[in-house]
C-alpha cells in the first residue's frame, strides 16, 4: 500500500460546484449544473464506486477529481492538500499521480498514433522538462494488462474493442499514478469482456496499490468490485454504501 | 400503394419465419470465406417477443440486417423467409425490401442518435415514415404521429423540438416512434439501449413491452446484454460464433442453461449482492478462458469447442438440436450429464 | 492526403507551375521582342502537309507575310518552309542562376513561330501567356500560403492565449470578411505610386493579397482547434502533464492540416483573380512586364478583338488555371468528408 495511513484521503472534494452553458448567445442559453455543492473523499487504497444515472454530474466529477477541469467554486485535495490550480508547473506532475480511463478507449488514443507511439507519449509528453525517467519496461507493461506485443506497430484505432481498453490502461499506467479512475471502462461491454477487464484492473489494483475510483450506472458491478460505493444524483452525493465490517476502509 | 406482404393473412400463420439463413463475406487476405451467420432458423408468433443473446462477432447484428434486407452488397446471404406466411423471394430487390422496412417490419438500431436528422424537427421525422407509406394527408399524419408521442409517454411539444434538445431517452423514443408509426407486424432492435444509462432503459423497455403486447406485434430482440433480454422477452435465442446454441423459455434458460457456453456467460455477471470487505481476488469475475474463433477459420464440430470445459470426442461433430425442457440445445452432451460441474 | 484524385490535382498544378517557372526555357521568344512588321498575326499552327500536298516528318512552320491584295490580313509564304527543332541555340539570357544559350523548341530562322499568335507590337503571344502565368499563378500561390500561414498563426493565437485575444482577433476577422476586398485592394494600391519597379510590386501585390485573405482560414482554424482541444485523447495527454507545446504540435496543429489544405487550394486561385485584376485595372506591373490580368485588359481595345480570337488565349488559360484549384479543392474536400 501506499505508506501512509489506510484512511488518508488520496483525492478529495470540498463542496465543489460546476456549472456549463449550454447554446449560442443568439438562441438563448442555459445554464447546466453539473456539480451542486459535492463533497467526497477518496481513500487510499480502496475502491470507491460513484453510481449515478447519466445527468448526474458523474463525468465531471472524474475530470475534476483527473485535475483537468476547474470546479467553478469549491476545493479539490490530492493528499490531503488543496490543489494549486494557478501553478501549471505544479499541475502537470499533479495529473501524472492521477490518471483517468476514458468511457470510449477509441475515442480516447490519437488517429494518427500506432500503438507504440500512444504507450510512449505519456513519457514524450513529460520528458521535455523533467529529468529523464526510468526506461519503460514494455514487455512487462504489456504483460501486465494481457496485451500482446504484436499489436505495437499497429495503428491504434484499428484495434479491436477489448485490445484498445487494455492499451488506455497500459498507458494509463505508464505515469506510476496513485489513483486510477475508470469512466465507465466497462459499460457496454459484452460480458466476457466486461469480466475479464475488471478482474484485469483487480489485479492492477492488487499488484500496484492502486486507489481506485469507478464511475458506472451498472450497480451490480459496482457491488462486485468496489469497498465503498456512493450515490450521485444531480451533482450531488444523495448516499453512501459501504460494507459493514469495512471501518477501515482499506482492502485487506 | 400496394405492399407487398398482405398485413391480414391467416392469423395462425407466424410473423417471421426463418430456415437456413447464411451470411458470408468473401475475404481478400484468406482462402476461405467469413461465414458470419451459419444456418440460422427461428420463429417468431404474433405478439411474441424473441431475443438473441450474442457477444459482439457473433453475428447477431448480421441476422438483424438480414431479415431486414439491409446487408451490405459485398455480403453473400442465402435463407428461408416468411413473412405474415408470404415467402420473401430470393431475389427480393432493394424496392421490395423498402416497401417492407417501416411499413410490416420496423426496425431500432444501435445509437439512436446517429439515426436522426439533427436540424430537422423530430415530429417531422417521424410524419416522414407515414407519409411515404401510407396515402394519407399530412394533416392525418400529423395526427397519427400525436397520438403515437402519447403512446410513448412524451410531451405533444416534442414534436416541434430538434434532436439536440432531446436526452438520450427521449431520443430514442423517438427513433421508436419511427419504427412503430406504421404499426409494424415484427419490430427488430438490434442493442438499441446500449447507449442510456439503466434506469431509462428499463423505460424505454417496459414501454416496448407493453406496446407488443397491446398491438400484438412481434419482437426480434438483439443484445448482449442478459438482464435486457429478461426484461423483454418471450424467448431467447443464444448465438455463438453464427450458430444457435441454446433457446428456450426466457425463465426457464436464464435461470438453468443447458449448453455449457450460456451457462459460462451467465457466470460472468457479477453475483455479489452487496458490498464486502473481502480480498480483492474474491472479487473477480468469472471468465470464459479463450477467445471466440475468428469467422475465417471456424472448428468443424462446435463452434464452443475450444472453449468449452466439458468437450468430449463426439464434439468434433456438428451437433444437432437436443430437445430440452421447452427448448432446444445444441450439444451433444446435452441432457446426457450435468453441465457446467467442471471435468 | 489520401485520396488519388487529390494526387491528380496535385501533380497537375505542379505540372503547369514548372512549365511557367522555365518560361525562359519554355517561351519561343522573348516576351518583350517587338516584331512591328507582324502587329497582331495570327498564330502560325505546326504543319506536316507543305502547300504542294508532300507529307514531311518534321514539322513546320511558313512565315506570315502582309497579304498584298489585303494590308490588313497576313498570307503564308510558301516558298520557303521553317521547320521547328527542339533545343534552339539562341542569344544567352538569364534564368534564375542560369545562363540558357538554347531554347526548348523554335525555328533555326529569325521569323519564328508564333503559336497563339502576336500582339499589337507583334510580340509572340504564346510566350507572353507563359511569362504572365509565371507572375499570376506565383502571385496567387505566394499570397495564398501567406493568408493561410497568417491564419494558422492567428487561429492559434485566439486558442492559446484565448481571453481578449480571441475576442480581439474573431472581430477583427468578422471586419475583413465584412470589408469589400478587392475595392479595398484597389484603394491601398492607388495610393501608391503607379509605376514602380515589376521587383517591388510582385511583392506588394503578394502582401496585399495575402494580408486581406487570412480572416476566412483563422476562424477555421480557431474552429478545428477548439474541437480538437476538447477530444478525449488531448485530454487524457494533459492528464500526462503534457505541456502546452506538446498538446499543440503533437495533437491540435496535425489536425488543421487537411482544413488548411483545402483553404490553401480554395484561397490560391482567389488570390490570382485578385492579381490579375489588378493588373487588368493596370496597378499590377508595368509593361512591357506581362501578367495574365494586363494580356486581358487587351481584350477592352474594342477594335478587332473578334476577328483576332487569338487575343482570348490569356482567358482561356487563366480559366484553366484556376478550374485545376478548385478541382484540388474539391478532391480535397470529399477526402474531408468520408
Amino acid at each position: 500500500m501506499s505508506g501512509g495511513p489506510a484512511d488518508r484521503a488520496v483525492l478529495s472534494a470540498a463542496n465543489i460546484s460546476m456549472r456549463y452553458r449550454r447554446g449560442g448567445k443568439l438562441s438563448g442559453s442555459e445554464q447546466i449544473q453539473a456539480l451542486d455543492g459535492m463533497s467526497l473523499e477518496v481513500r487510499s487504497g480502496e475502491i470507491l464506486a460513484l453510481v449515478g444515472p447519466s445527468g448526474s454530474g458523474k463525468s465531471t466529477l472524474a475530470r475534476c477529481l483527473a485535475f483537468l477541469e476547474r470546479p467553478d467554486s469549491g476545493e479539490v485535495g490530492f493528499q490531503g492538500e488543496a490543489v494549486p490550480w494557478e501553478d501549471v508547473l505544479a499541475m502537470r506532475g499533479l495529473r501524472r499521480r492521477v490518471q483517468l480511463v476514458f468511457q470510449d478507449p477509441a475515442r480516447a488514443v490519437s488517429p494518427r498514433f500506432t500503438t507504440e507511439q500512444v504507450l510512449r507519449e505519456p513519457q514524450q509528453a513529460w520528458q521535455q522538462r523533467a529529468s529523464p525517467q526510468r526506461a519503460l519496461d514494455w514487455a512487462q507493461l504489456l504483460a501486465e494488462v494481457e496485451l500482446d506485443p504484436k499489436v505495437l506497430p499497429m495503428r491504434a484505432r484499428s484495434l479491436s474493442g477489448g485490445q484498445l481498453q487494455r492499451l488506455v490502461l497500459a498507458r494509463a499506467l505508464v505515469t506510476e499514478p496513485d489513483a486510477l479512475l475508470l469512466d465507465e471502462t466497462f459499460s457496454g461491454l459484452d460480458l466476457s469482456l466486461q469480466a475479464k477487464l475488471a478482474n484485469l484492473v483487480l489485479g492492477l489494483v492488487e499488484s500496484r496499490g492502486l486507489t481506485c475510483v469507478l464511475i458506472t450506472h451498472n450497480s451490480a458491478l459496482a457491488e462486485q468490485l468496489a469497498d465503498r460505493s456512493l450515490v450521485l444524483s444531480q451533482g450531488r452525493v444523495v448516499d453512501e454504501r459501504s460494507a459493514p465490517d469495512a471501518s477501515t476502509g482499506g482492502t485487506s | 400503394m400496394t405492399k407487398p406482404i398482405d398485413s391480414n393473412p391467416d392469423p395462425k400463420s407466424p410473423v417471421l419465419r426463418l430456415d437456413r439463413l447464411e451470411v458470408r463475406y468473401p475475404s481478400r487476405t484468406a482462402e476461405s470465406d467469413a461465414v458470419v451467420v451459419d444456418g440460422l432458423g427461428c420463429e417468431i408468433a404474433r405478439g411474441q417477443a424473441v431475443g438473441v443473446l450474442g457477444e459482439s462477432g457473433s453475428g447477431k447484428t448480421s441476422l438483424a440486417l438480414a431479415v431486414t434486407g439491409l446487408l451490405p452488397s459485398e455480403a453473400r446471404c442465402s435463407m428461408e423467409l416468411e413473412i405474415l406466411g408470404r415467402p420473401v423471394p430470393a431475389a427480393a430487390d432493394e424496392r421490395f425490401w423498402r416497401r417492407l422496412r417501416g411499413d410490416t417490419i420496423g426496425m431500432v438500431f444501435q445509437q439512436p442518435s446517429l439515426a436522426l436528422h439533427p436540424m430537422r424537427r423530430v415530429g417531422l421525422q417521424v410524419a416522414d415514415v407515414l407519409l411515404s407509406h401510407r396515402p394519407w394527408s399530412a394533416r392525418s399524419c400529423r395526427r397519427k404521429v400525436m397520438e403515437l408521442l402519447d403512446e410513448l409517454d412524451l410531451e405533444s411539444d416534442i414534436f416541434q423540438a430538434f434532436p439536440h434538445q432531446l436526452s438520450g431517452g427521449q431520443r430514442q423514443r423517438i427513433v421508436l416512434a419511427q419504427a412503430l408509426a406504421c404499426e409494424p407486424s415484427l419490430l427488430v432492435a438490434d442493442e438499441p439501449t446500449t447507449a442510456l444509462d439503466r434506469k431509462t432503459e428499463i423505460q424505454v423497455l417496459e414501454l416496448v413491452r407493453r406496446l407488443s403486447r397491446e398491438r400484438q406485434m412481434a419482437l426480434l430482440w438483439i443484445s448482449h446484454d442478459p438482464g435486457v433480454l429478461a426484461e423483454i422477452t418471450d424467448r431467447i435465442y443464444v448465438m455463438y460464433a453464427g450458430r444457435w446454441m441454446e433457446e428456450g423459455p426466457t425463465e426457464s434458460l436464464l435461470a438453468e442453461p443447458n449448453h455449457p457456453y450460456t451457462k459460462l456467460l451467465l457466470d460472468c455477471l457479477p453475483r455479489r449482492k452487496a458490498l464486502r470487505s473481502e480480498p480483492l481476488d474474491r472479487r473477480r469475475l468469472t471468465v470464459i478462458p479463450g477467445m471466440a474463433p475468428p469467422a475465417s477459420e471456424l472448428p468443424s464440430g462446435c463452434r464452443f469447442v475450444d472453449r468449452c470445459p466439458v468437450v468430449t470426442e463426439s464434439c468434433g461433430e456438428k451437433p444437432s438440436p437436443v430437445p430440452m425442457g421447452q427448448g432446444r440445445t445444441w450439444c451433444v452432451r446435452a441432457g446426457s450429464t450435468r453441465l457446467g460441474s467442471g471435468p | 492526403m489520401g485520396t488519388k484524385v487529390a494526387r491528380k490535382w496535385l501533380w497537375w498544378i505542379l505540372a503547369i507551375h514548372l512549365v511557367v517557372l522555365a518560361a525562359e526555357l519554355v517561351a519561343p521568344h522573348d516576351f518583350a521582342r517587338q516584331v512591328r512588321t507582324l502587329s497582331f498575326a495570327p498564330p502560325t499552327p505546326p504543319r506536316w502537309i507543305d502547300a504542294e500536298g508532300r507529307f514531311h516528318w518534321r514539322p513546320f512552320v511558313y512565315a506570315l507575310q502582309r497579304d498584298p491584295r489585303n494590308p490588313r490580313e497576313f498570307i503564308d509564304t510558301t516558298n520557303e518552309r521553317h521547320p521547328i527543332r527542339f533545343w534552339v541555340p539562341s542569344e544567352p539570357r538569364q534564368m534564375g542562376p542560369m545562363v540558357l544559350k538554347y531554347r526548348l523548341f523554335g525555328t533555326s530562322s529569325p521569323t519564328g513561330i508564333h503559336l497563339l499568335g502576336t500582339d499589337r507590337y507583334g510580340r509572340d503571344m504564346f510566350s507572353r501567356i507563359l511569362y504572365g502565368a509565371r507572375l499570376s499563378l506565383f502571385a496567387g500561390a505566394l499570397a495564398g500560403t501567406l493568408a493561410v500561414v497568417l491564419g494558422l498563426i492567428a487561429g492559434t493565437l485566439c486558442v492559446t492565449w484565448g481571453g481578449w485575444v480571441d475576442a480581439f482577433l474573431m472581430r477583427m476577422v468578422e471586419l475583413t470578411i465584412s470589408l469589400p476586398w478587392l475595392y479595398l485592394l484597389i484603394g491601398v494600391r492607388a495610393f501608391l505610386p503607379l509605376s514602380m519597379d515589376p521587383v517591388p510590386v510582385f511583392v506588394l501585390t503578394i502582401a496585399l493579397v495575402g494580408t486581406l485573405g487570412w480572416a476566412v482560414p483563422a476562424r477555421l482554424v480557431r474552429g478545428v482547434l477548439k474541437t480538437a482541444r476538447e477530444q478525449d485523447y488531448v485530454q487524457a495527454a494533459r492528464g500526462f502533464g503534457a505541456s502546452e507545446a506538446h498538446l499543440l504540435f503533437k495533437h491540435l496543429l496535425p489536425q488543421t492540416r487537411d482544413t488548411l489544405l483545402t483553404q490553401w487550394a480554395l484561397l490560391v486561385p482567389k488570390c490570382v483573380m485578385a492579381e490579375v485584376t489588378l493588373s487588368f485595372f493596370g496597378l499590377g506591373v508595368q509593361e512591357p512586364f506581362p501578367s495574365l490580368g494586363s494580356l486581358i485588359s487587351v481584350l477592352t481595345e474594342a477594335h478587332g478583338a473578334m476577328t483576332r480570337v487569338w487575343m482570348f488565349w490569356p482567358a482561356v488559360a487563366l480559366g484553366l488555371a484556376i478550374l485545376s484549384y478548385h478541382l484540388l479543392a474539391e478532391a480535397l474536400q470529399q477526402h474531408r468528408d468520408v
